[in-house]
């Protein structure tokens, strides 16, 4: 039989029964709808989380000076050393002081024996030297095949006076020859950082136009940050994102050599001035080819082998944002995987009353499927008749499921959106959509095959015969 | 040279009834020659219904063998048998089994469809056949729109659509008044005598088989009388 009269046929049988089609149709709805909202919102949130990473970083590594994991161990059998070496000023970090910065502090001792007690001996407490990032450190670094760009960061707390009024400040002191081509930040006016800018400052857009300042700061206006004048020559686009609208960065940028000469705040708890030479974080940025997991090792070898340092000591903490992202997607695949097989069940409950369905259309059809094969009709035309009857209405389900699913992704969506305050972006899976448009069909044929197997094998003389 | 279409051969059928065998044909040997009319004649459970089904290539003997234009069709699979049955074999059944769901033109389209014949020549044909029968006016009609007269008539256009050889009727009266059974007579004697087709009658009622050249009177699943009829009637029409 010609495939059109095969259709023509099934289609007639799907019509015949309106009411059944529709009800077993709606349970694929369901089903197909849950799976495709589920997998589209799951890589919505994906891809959410990513960008709002990649914003905050990417695949950009991250240095930050630590204190040792184990460091009470270490600090007290430093100490007991201590008393057998009769009060060196050995740093605890390593043997040496890095980078040319010289120790804080020595030796202090802090609190005589308590009244209550009567040991003789007074405790001895030395002060821990914080471990600090230096020149050293990004000359080690930057040796390391692999690294395209190292940027430092300093980064200070600031009272900003604009127009007579005031606002708390976060600074970020950056390398302006590398910053602008690490960063994912974008200037919407004005120009980045360049190499050989001095009191220049680039703003974030938010800062721009904060309420607190009463009006906006324009580019080459100036501004007051603990007293000191800058000459704004750039301002940021404002970011989308999940953390758009939190103001969680910096929102100055200055040259870090700027940030050693702002002077000091009495507001801000640490506004000391900044140690010369002395970064708070490193950023490092690698090749598009190297390898990231090699390197990110290498970065970490290398530091502990030029501090002088062990995994135990070690003073410092590679934060590698592409590894957190990662992880990060890793929990929302996995999550919108569990959650798609929750969805997937209502699915298989729908595959069902196909099954159910083309169980009793066949029974239904019994009389007809005789007649049909008393007048020629063979084996695989019933079959192929029964499985297009299950295949039509898993398609109509799935087609109809994949344009509420995507609508319920829209409202969900739109829900998002208006609780983060983010702009609403019409999202629609690709892979949602295949899965679910295979999954339809593959669910209404394996639905149907049996019953469309048995109807096929019944003998024209049985069949002629049911009533 | 008399030409052999259908041939039994030590045909046995056996049914399985619970722990019981029922044989509801013995050894039953038998010949249908092109262009015969022949009736199948008997009391009920003489073992009629089962030599239909195996004429009409619908169930395969348990023992024997049956030849169809020389094929043996206790060898053929499903799929053969189907195609031989769809080519060579027009069914007319008591209760006329039409599928309820199609048209008229729909019903007699069908076995031209599942042949794989040209659209155009397959609607030419099937509306000529309901001409034939004299439903012209209700070929749009479904089986619940018509009498019974009118759907065993569009059954037998249906049985002639791809112009088999043989043409296998099962009480094609059976649920007709006697005057509406008489024009279906008409017909099938008319398609016998007019178009040369090879009619197999099966039937209960003497008076209907006296239409026929011949009769094969079964009892108890065994050929007890196979003759000519030597007065065989003529339908006025």
């Amino acid at each position: 039989m010609k495939p059109a009269k095969i259709l023509r046929i099934a289609f007639n049988m799907v019509k015949a029964n309106k009411l059944r089609s529709w009800l077993t149709i709606i349970g694929v709805i369901i089903g197909i709808a849950s799976v495709m909202a589920i997998v589209t919102t799951g890589e919505y949130f994906q891809e959410q989380v990513t960008k709002t990473l990649e914003d905050l970083g990417g695949d950009t590594i991250v240095i930050v000076p630590s204190y040792p994991f184990n460091f009470e161990e270490a600090d007290h059998s430093h100490v007991e050393a201590e008393s057998d070496s009769a009060g060196g000023s050995e740093s605890v970090g390593g043997g040496e002081s890095v980078g040319g910065s010289e120790s804080v502090g020595g030796d202090i001792s802090v609190g005589e024996s308590d009244s209550g007690t009567d040991s003789g001996d007074p405790v001895i407490y030395e002060e821990v030297k914080a471990p600090e990032l230096t020149k050293k450190d990004v000359f080690t670094i930057s040796r390391i095949s692999g690294v395209q760009y190292v940027n430092v960061n300093v980064n200070h707390g600031a009272t900003l006076e604009f127009g007579g009024k005031k606002t708390h400040v976060y600074v970020s002191g950056v390398d302006p020859r590398v910053w602008p081509e690490i960063t994912n930040k974008k200037v919407g006016e004005g120009r980045m950082l360049q190499p050989g800018d001095r009191t220049s400052v680039v703003i974030s857009g938010e800062l721009a136009n904060n309420v607190e300042l009463g009006r906006k700061i324009r580019v080459n206006q100036m501004i007051l940050l603990n007293g000191k004048s800058y000459r704004v020559i750039g301002i940021l686009a404002d970011e989308g994102g999940l953390l758009g609208g939190f103001g969680f960065d910096s929102s100055i940028f200055m040259p870090y050599e700027e940030v050693y000469y702002l002077p000091g705040n009495d507001v801000e708890a640490y506004s000391g001035e900044k140690k010369r030479d002395v970064y708070d974080s490193i950023e490092v940025k690698l090749y598009k080819n190297a390898d990231y997991k090699s390197t990110l090792k290498e970065i970490e070898d290398r530091l502990r082998l030029s501090r002088k340092v062990d995994e135990k000591t070690q003073d410092f903490y590679v934060y590698s944002g592409k590894e957190a992202m990662e992880s990060v997607g890793k929990v929302i695949s996995g999550l919108t995987a569990f959650l798609a097989f929750i969805a997937g069940i209502s699915l298989l409950v729908g595959s069902t009353g196909i099954a159910n369905t083309m169980f009793t259309s066949v029974l239904e059809k019994t009389k007809e499927i005789g007649i049909m094969k008393a007048i020629g009709a063979q084996n695989k035309d019933i079959m192929l008749i029964f499985l297009c009857n299950a295949a039509m209405i898993s398609l109509v389900g799935g087609i109809i499921g994949i344009l509420l699913g995507t609508a319920a992704v829209q409202a969900i969506l739109l829900l998002i959106s208006i609780k983060m305050q983010t702009p609403f972006e019409f999202a629609l899976s690709i892979k949602g959509t295949i899965i679910a448009t295979l999954v339809s069909i593959i669910v209404g044929l394996i639905a149907g095959l049996v019953p469309a197997k048995n109807a096929s094998e019944l003998k024209p003389v049985d069949a002629l015969r049911y009533e | 040279m008399v030409d052999t279409l259908i041939a039994f051969r030590d045909v046995w059928k056996t049914y399985q009834m619970g722990e019981i065998q029922v044989n509801a044909l013995k050894e039953v040997n038998a010949e249908f020659e092109k262009g015969e009319f022949t009736a199948i004649i008997g009391p009920s459970g003489s073992g009629k219904s089962t030599m239909m089904n195996l004429v009409g290539c619908l169930d395969i003997p348990s023992k024997g063998e049956i030849f169809l234009k020389s094929e043996n069709i206790a060898r053929l699979d499903e799929s053969d048998l189907a195609r031989l049955r769809g080519k060579t074999i027009g069914f007319i059944f008591q209760q006329y089994n039409l599928i309820p769901g199609m048209t008229a033109l729909e019903n007699v389209l069908l076995p031209l469809e599942i042949q794989e014949v040209n659209d155009d020549i397959a609607e030419k044909r099937a509306k000529e056949l309901l001409t034939l029968v004299g439903l012209s006016d209700k070929m749009k009609n479904k089986p619940t729109q018509l009498s019974g007269g009118q759907q065993q008539r569009v059954s037998i256009a249906r049985a002639l659509a791809c112009d088999p050889e043989v043409i296998l009727a099962d009480e094609p009266t059976g649920a007709l008044d006697s005057v509406t059974g008489k024009e279906v007579m008409t017909m099938l004697y008319r398609l016998w005598k007019e178009k040369g087709k090879t009619v197999i009658m099966v039937t209960h009622n003497m008076h209907l088989a006296q239409y026929a050249q011949r009769y094969i009177e079964l009892k108890d699943g065994e050929v007890v009388r196979d003759e000519a009829n030597q007065n065989q009637l003529c339908p006025e029409y």
